[in-house]
């Protein structure tokens, strides 16, 4: 009973999730499960599932959504206007792709990327790969082998970038922390080969100033001079009282 | 009265104290001081007076009656300081010539003797001498402070 | 004298203060080290009379190898076998050879490879059966799959002019991936070009240690796709690191 009740909890989060993310006027309504939608059963459910199955694995590990839609009138639309309505509608992923695919058309099926990180990517580069992929897929012998060698095509093209993308900031976040290590290690040595011709100065100013001291000490030394008065007629000197025993030698 | 008296050599030794090796160690103390001060002309003497001489008296005799040297002027003589040595007595002196009188006081000039006792006694007789050099250049440095321009004044 | 009893404890005190702000400054700024981990080597441990063994599906087509040729849908097995070094002629030097061959025996090719702890090279390759055919050689070896290979990553392109050859490599994933042998963590490799008026794409799943796991190879020509072939490892005498 409260597994069931759970059950139902939990399907019940899962589309009103699904269902807040559609936009109100979109007429194809919630993305269903598989990355596979085919309305009106194009292709037989072995081949949509061996096209599901391997895409909905990279959306898991690597969070690359490509979605396959099959349709058998586009309206009059072009095919990247539609594509792009179900990018925006179902997917939310930084980098996806449509394959859209409506049978007859012989330039049919149409690989549609989006997202955030094809932004940053070079653009002729992104319409050469699209271009090469389209070719190779349509040279399918039949239109659902074109649809399944499209997706293939759109998920190898996807993960590439992807990966290219992430290789490329990494290069670029190690040569600027390699770039700022040197300016450190630069700007210390720099300060330390300061500090240190600053500190050898002060031994050198100390040596200096004490051999200017001592070179001033060992000048001779006069005492001033003053008007001699002899006494008692002696012309050279008047005595004095400085005596003292010394003891005799001991020799 | 102040005529008829001895050269007076730097270092006179009546009494035949002191070596050849004793009198040059006396020479270069006398030197080194001679070279911090040489205004001040230094005589030594040793001698065995009778016993009822007067050492000071014989010293100021001496630095009076002593007729100058070739190379000694009046103001050299006046500028000498006598080491008077009594072997008999067991006494040491200092007579100072009028200029020199200044220098130190009586007080400080018995400082400086004394200084010589030890090695007197030790039988160390010139090592004596040369200690009374290094006390009379202590002495006279610090003297010589009290005389000397402050820079402060000037 | 007064100015140097200062200078001295002051040179000193910065002395002290810029040790100080050094070591913060490096602690900040200093790169995250990552260590150097080489777990793909040995990349390919074969020795003489390793083999693998794939299964193998060809499709071909109705009315590629002729008008009204029929559809082709075949599968068979096929056999790959280190051989050691051999030379591919007098003129060349001994490389790392393996021979494939399919399970009938009516055809025979020689791979001519480079293998060293690291990487491997492609060289070249022959035809054996049903008819021997005077061997392909590249003069400077092109890797095939390198040690530590990252997703992301593009091989420099080879062009030859003079045969209309391109072959632009990039390495799509690291995934692992379940075969007939087992589950196997691969280097998932795009190869895309032309050899004259046909165009090839090829994705091999390398495991490192163990070798070629699976091959998706298409060929096209005039818009057309003339050749499809899997193939996928069910066996191998190779020992797994």
């Amino acid at each position: 009973m409260v597994p069931k009740i759970l059950t139902v909890l939990f399907a019940f989060c899962l589309a009103f999730h699904a269902s807040a993310q559609v936009p109100k006027n979109f007429e194809y309504g919630p993305r269903p499960p598989l990355s596979v939608f085919d309305p009106t059963g194009f292709l037989n459910p072995q081949l949509a599932k061996s096209i599901s199955d391997p895409l909905t694995k990279i959306y898991q590990k690597e969070k690359i959504d490509v979605l396959v839609v099959v349709l058998t009138d586009l309206a009059g639309a072009p095919p990247e206007h539609v594509a792009k309505r179900f990018a925006q509608a179902w997917c939310t992923a930084n980098i996806h792709a449509v394959v859209l695919h409506v049978p007859g058309r012989k330039d049919s099926p149409w690989i549609v990327p989006a997202g955030k990180l094809l932004e940053i990517l070079n653009p002729k580069e992104v319409l050469k790969s699209l271009e090469e992929a389209q070719r190779r897929a349509a040279k399918e012998v039949t239109e659902p082998d074109k649809v399944k060698a499209a997706a293939t095509e759109a998920a190898d093209m996807l993960r590439y970038w992807t990966s290219n993308l992430i290789n490329h900031s990494e290069q670029v976040q190690t040569e600027r922390s390699q770039w700022i290590q040197k300016a450190t290690e630069k700007a210390r040595f720099r300060k330390m080969g300061l500090l240190l011709l600053a500190a050898s100065t002060i031994p050198l100013v100390l040596g200096a100033s004490m051999l200017i001291l001592f070179l001033k000490n060992r000048g001779p030394r006069s005492f001033p001079s003053r008007d001699l008065q002899p006494r008692l007629g002696a012309p050279y000197s008047g005595g004095n009282f400085a005596v003292v025993k010394i003891g005799a030698p001991d020799l | 009265m102040f005529s008829d008296g001895p050269p007076l050599l730097p270092i006179l030794d009546a009494v035949g104290i002191w070596k050849d090796a004793d009198i040059r160690k006396i020479e270069a103390a006398r030197g080194n001081v001679e070279r911090r001060f040489p205004q001040i002309k230094w005589r030594i003497c040793a001698v065995n007076l009778p016993a009822e001489t007067s050492l000071p008296l014989f010293g100021f005799w001496l630095l009076n009656a002593c007729p100058l040297n070739p190379e000694e002027t009046p103001s050299d003589r006046s500028w000498t300081i006598l080491l008077l040595i009594d072997i008999r007595s067991g006494q040491a002196s200092i007579t100072p010539g009028y200029a020199a009188e200044s220098c130190l006081s009586d007080d400080e000039w018995q400082k400086v003797l004394n200084s010589m006792a030890t090695y007197w006694q030790a039988g160390k007789t010139a090592k004596a001498v040369v200690r009374f050099f290094k006390s009379s250049r202590s002495e006279l440095q610090t003297a010589w402070k009290r005389y000397k321009p402050r820079r402060s004044h000037r | 004298m007064k100015p140097a009893r200062f200078v001295l404890p002051l040179a000193a005190l910065a002395v002290l203060f810029s040790a100080c702000e050094t070591k913060k400054t490096s602690a900040e700024t200093a790169p995250k080290k990552e260590t150097a981990a080489q777990p793909d080597t040995p990349i390919l441990p074969a020795k003489k009379g390793d083999t693998w063994r794939y299964d193998v599906t060809l499709e071909i087509p109705a009315n590629t190898t002729g008008a009204d040729a029929p559809e082709v849908k075949e599968s068979s097995t096929r056999t790959r076998t280190y051989l050691g070094k051999v030379s591919p002629a007098p003129d060349r030097p001994e490389v790392d050879c393996f021979e494939v061959i399919t399970a009938d025996g009516s055809s025979a090719e020689r791979e001519f490879v480079e293998i060293y702890n690291d990487r491997v090279l492609m060289r070249g390759s022959m035809t054996m059966l049903p008819k021997a055919t005077k061997p392909i050689w590249l003069d400077r070896a092109i890797p095939f799959v390198i040690s530590g290979m990252k997703a992301g990553t593009e091989m420099p392109e080879l062009e030859i002019a003079s045969g209309g050859v391109t072959r632009k490599t990039r390495v799509v994933a690291r995934e692992d991936l379940s075969v007939p042998a087992g589950l196997f963590p691969c280097i998932r490799i795009l190869m895309t070009g032309k050899d004259g008026d046909i165009e090839l794409r090829r994705t091999t799943w390398f495991s490192p240690g163990t070798g070629i796991v699976r091959e998706e190879k298409t060929r096209y020509r005039q818009d057309k796709l003339i050749y499809r072939e899997v193939q996928q490892l069910m066996e191998t005498s190779i020992k797994r690191p």
